[in-house]
């Protein structure tokens, strides 16, 4: 499984995929869009994770851009809402079934990445 | 005030403190998120060790380092919180407006980040004191950095600039936005003067020329009724 994090702390992202990779995930990160539109140019991954609310181009809009380039990339998202339940209606009106809420639970982020791929 | 007028200001107060609490909460999750991967990645390394990988002491030192920076900003963003909370304990009082300002502008920060735009608030030399309504205050700065955050060209610096006014009082000035958003955005204008300014006993000046709006303060509130 090839992962793309994206999120602009720098300290989160890197040291979730430190992790993943721990696990046996291969993780590449960013912490702009921007460098994730570039990555995707050259690299194939089967999922990204990607923060709701990022500078410049946010989550979703990034979903779009990665998808013209990889149709078959699957997403995931991060959000800092207050809960699960709290994002369930803007993420159903976005088109977004995979989401999590900050702080993640790895096992719960694992659980999802398998049943989406 | 009329009833209308009256439930109208309360209606923009609530939605003004929705805001600025949602964007202080999203970034506290941010800094617990952190928390959370450094404190998991910790235990991660201490279970290896149980399964016999030798554990890097210095590596341990680094991630525990990491997360006292962590609760350090997060002890920031609710000192911040509780100074903003705090603002409506009194609905008129004597303020340091260069506080107050800087208050105002490291709440914005985030939602200015997500534009890609920087705040930057001057510092004045002195301290400047003017009794005033703290909270519509904050609400018409709030007003103000976001309708320019949401002007378009998107400015990329928007500078705040408290002024003390000899004999009169205060005024803010905010730079950095594009000529359009003066000429075209009449709603703005006439919401800020309805909205806060009235209550504020305030008014606003356009400077197209230098491309500046300034905000004017009486320098007491209650010794002008």
């Amino acid at each position: 499984m090839r992962v793309l994090l994206v999120d602009d702390e720098e300290e989160f992202v890197s040291t979730l995929a430190e992790r993943l990779s721990m696990r046996g995930i291969e993780a590449v990160w960013t912490t702009t869009s921007l460098e994730a539109i570039e990555r995707a140019e050259s690299e194939i991954f089967d999922l990204a994770v990607l923060d709701v609310k990022m500078p410049k181009i946010g989550g979703f809009a990034l979903k779009d851009k990665l998808q013209d380039k990889q149709p078959d990339m699957k997403f995931i998202f991060l959000t800092g809402y207050g809960s699960e339940q709290d994002f369930k209606s803007i993420s159903a009106m976005l088109g977004a079934d995979y989401y999590l809420v900050k702080p993640v639970d790895i096992e719960a982020l694992i659980d999802k990445m398998k049943k989406i791929l | 005030m009329n009833e209308d007028e009256d439930r109208r200001q309360r209606d923009n107060s609530i939605h003004f403190f929705g805001k600025v609490t949602a964007s202080i909460s999203h970034e506290m999750k941010n800094v617990m998120a952190i928390i959370n991967e450094n404190a998991g990645l910790m235990e991660d390394l201490a279970i290896m060790a149980e399964k016999g990988r030798p554990l890097e002491v210095k590596r341990v030192k680094t991630l525990a380092g990491k997360i006292r920076v962590q609760v350090q900003r997060g002890d920031g963003i609710v000192r911040n919180m509780n100074r903003f909370a705090h603002s409506i304990d009194m609905p008129v009082d004597l303020v340091d407006l260069c506080e107050l300002l800087e208050l105002m502008v490291i709440l914005a920060q985030r939602a200015a980040a997500m534009k890609g735009i920087t705040l930057e608030a001057k510092a004045a030399s002195d301290k400047i004191m003017i009794t005033t309504r703290p909270f519509i205050l904050e609400n018409l700065i709030w007003f103000c950095l976001r309708s320019i955050m949401d002007s378009d060209p998107s400015p990329r610096t928007i500078i705040v600039v408290p002024e003390s006014v000899l004999k009169k009082g205060a005024q803010i000035r905010f730079s950095g936005f594009s000529g359009h958003f003066l000429s075209k955005d009449n709603t703005f204008f006439k919401q800020a003067k309805e909205q806060f300014l009235e209550s504020l006993e305030g008014d606003l000046i356009i400077d197209s020329v230098a491309r500046e709006i300034v905000i004017v303060l009486p320098g007491n509130i209650s010794a002008r009724k």
